[in-house]
């Protein structure tokens, strides 16, 4: 290793060294212990946990919804960075810096707030009753909630790469006859792809582990809506550390999956 | 082809960034619009290319009036100060974009695509660097890179932004004679907004001088460095030098001055503060009395200037 310009961060060693630490004591012990306490299963004990009807029901429900909310966010956090990048309006600085209000709200405060308004004798749930559908108590008011929850993520992410995009590159596709359409499709939205990717999947993966706003609105009807997370909550009052830990290792393995293939699109897409 | 600008002005708020402008431009003519910043010239370019809508006025390109017409229907070559390029597309793929946009009908195969992005990219001198991303690419590479892509598209005429403005001066040099070479070569109708009038000079086959938004001077590099209509161009095209005479006062450059030991023959008298040798020549800064402003000479070195030194008397007449 060439030691002629030397790093602002004091040495390699340090920095590794330190990163480790950090993230063992963090993240990787407890989530070990989780895999160590599963492990005192047997591979059929664990089957039966996780092929449960009702485990399986929460895992497509939770990874559906956290899925929809993140596409959802995908496309209103889109439009939001763009307008708040591309437009200056009056009331522009205070929307910007609402955008980040999801994180600090606590999100049983969401929750309660949400479902205030959308269950059947809320504000818009009444609309919704009066058109015939439920939102709260529905996996509509699940996605809903996880949407509120994630929003600053695309936003967030997309904002900075919109705003290093110079308007004189659309100038210039125009100028070489691309439609709107076409500046969008084959200018704007390949150079924001890797970004949108990383917000969709914060998103997302946010969206799978959310707790807070989610029981409020769901209406926890097992089989129905009632999310992974509460199922580990509702073994774990049963004193099933067992059956809690099996579900936990089945959502850390499948985020996992999923997050890991996000990765490996967005190194695909992304150009050197 | 021609373009005839007629009556165009425009107003940003309160800022009257062009006011009245009319301007021929011949058929296969290189223009430079010139002028400090601020004075219009690229708002001029954008109005021309059709990014802006001027608020009264024509732009006519040969015959065929297309103020109202979008820039995608103008059929003109854009080249950016900062090159524009489309940083997630290879150098080919950015050249090619604008025969990939075409409508399916117009749309040239990809076999011939690739022929014409070749041919395009040895045109400028890079096909080497076909694969390889923007980012990879040096200034100038990416400013030749940014003309191939807006010639690929045949444009009738080609506009250029402070084509070479982001550049260091070695690269800039180099690049403004190629461009002068390419338009001989290819006699497209070009315009190009520069500040500096070196650049102008050098390029150009008329300099349309511009001011605060409206046109000071139009005419060949000679006519506007040898004739100049105001003062301001005047002192816009070079260094000037402005000398105090009882019934006013003399504009005349350094280079059209000469000097002597002797006084007399209605020489004007001053004092050396400075010697600089410039290459070829040798710039010789003059402190005169009864002014505030210095009088800058640059002569030829000679016997006379051999045993000069700070402080010494000369003598000197403008001789304009």
């Amino acid at each position: 290793m060439s030691r002629r310009t030397s790093p602002v961060i004091p040495g390699f060693g340090l920095t590794l060294g330190y990163t480790l630490v950090y993230l063992s004591l963090l993240v990787l012990i407890p989530l070990g212990a989780m895999f160590v306490h599963a492990a005192q299963l047997t591979w059929a004990e664990f089957w039966t946990i996780i092929s449960a009807p009702r485990v399986v029901a929460a895992l497509k429900l939770s990874f559906g919804t956290a899925f929809v909310a993140a596409l959802i966010n995908g496309l209103i956090g889109t439009l939001l960075a763009w307008a708040l990048v591309r437009y200056s309006f009056p009331g522009r600085k205070v929307i910007d810096a609402m955008i980040d209000l999801p994180f600090a709200l606590p999100t049983a405060v969401a929750g309660i707030a949400l479902t205030a308004l959308y269950a059947p004798n809320g504000m818009v749930g009444q609309i919704a009753a009066w058109l015939g559908f439920k939102i709260a108590y529905t996996p509509l008011g699940i996605t809903l909630a996880l949407t509120f929850v994630t929003l600053p993520f695309v936003v967030r992410t997309i904002q900075p790469v919109l705003a290093d995009i110079p308007r004189e590159v659309e100038e210039a596709a125009a100028c070489l006859g691309a439609k709107p359409f076409q500046v969008v499709r084959h200018v704007l939205l390949p150079a924001l792809l890797p970004a949108w990717l990383t917000g969709f999947a914060l998103a997302f993966a946010r969206g799978v582990g959310e707790y807070g706003s989610v029981i409020f609105i769901a209406g926890n009807m097992p089989m129905k809506t009632e999310i992974l997370p509460l199922l580990i909550m509702v073994k774990l009052d049963q004193y099933d550390y067992h059956g809690a830990t099996a579900i936990g290792v089945l959502m850390l393995v499948v985020s996992f999956i999923l997050l890991l293939l996000i990765n490996l699109l967005q190194r695909r897409i992304q150009t050197p | 082809m021609s373009i005839e600008i007629s009556n165009v002005s425009k107003r940003f708020n309160a800022f009257k960034a062009l006011d009245q402008i009319n301007l021929h431009i011949n058929s296969g003519e290189l223009v430079a619009l010139l002028g400090p910043s601020g004075c219009g010239k690229t708002t001029l370019l954008r109005i021309i290319a059709g990014l802006e809508t001027p608020d009264s006025g024509n732009i006519v390109f040969h015959g065929e009036d297309v103020s109202r017409r979008d820039v995608r229907d103008r059929n003109v070559g854009f080249v950016f100060q900062h090159y524009a390029l489309f940083r997630h597309m290879t150098v080919f793929d950015n050249v090619a974009f604008g025969l990939r946009m075409k409508p399916q009908g117009q749309r040239p195969s990809e076999a011939e695509i690739d022929r014409r992005v070749h041919e395009l990219l040895g045109m400028v001198q890079l096909d080497w660097l076909a694969d390889r991303y923007p980012e990879q690419l040096s200034g100038g590479q990416r400013q030749r890179i940014a003309l191939a892509r807006a010639l690929a598209v045949q444009p009738k005429v080609l506009l250029l932004d402070e084509p070479f403005g982001a550049l260091d001066a070695k690269v800039r040099k180099e690049l403004r004679r190629w461009l002068a070479r390419l338009h001989d070569e290819v006699h497209l109708t070009s315009v190009f907004v520069t500040h500096d009038q070196e650049e102008a000079m050098e390029v150009a086959d008329r300099i349309v001088v511009m001011n605060k938004g409206v046109i000071e001077q139009i005419g060949s590099p000679s006519e506007v460095y040898e004739n100049p209509a105001s003062d301001f161009v005047y002192h816009f095209l070079g260094d000037a030098n402005r000398l105090r005479v009882d019934e006013g006062e003399v504009l005349f450059r350094p280079h059209e001055i000469a000097l002597s030991r002797e006084a007399g023959g209605g020489r004007h008298s001053g004092r050396v503060r400075d010697i600089r040798p410039l290459g070829a020549l040798v710039r010789i800064t003059l402190e005169v009395e009864g002014q505030d402003e210095l009088v800058e000479a640059e002569v030829v070195r000679d016997q006379l200037l051999a045993d000069l030194s700070r402080g010494d008397q000369l003598y000197f007449s403008p001789r304009c």
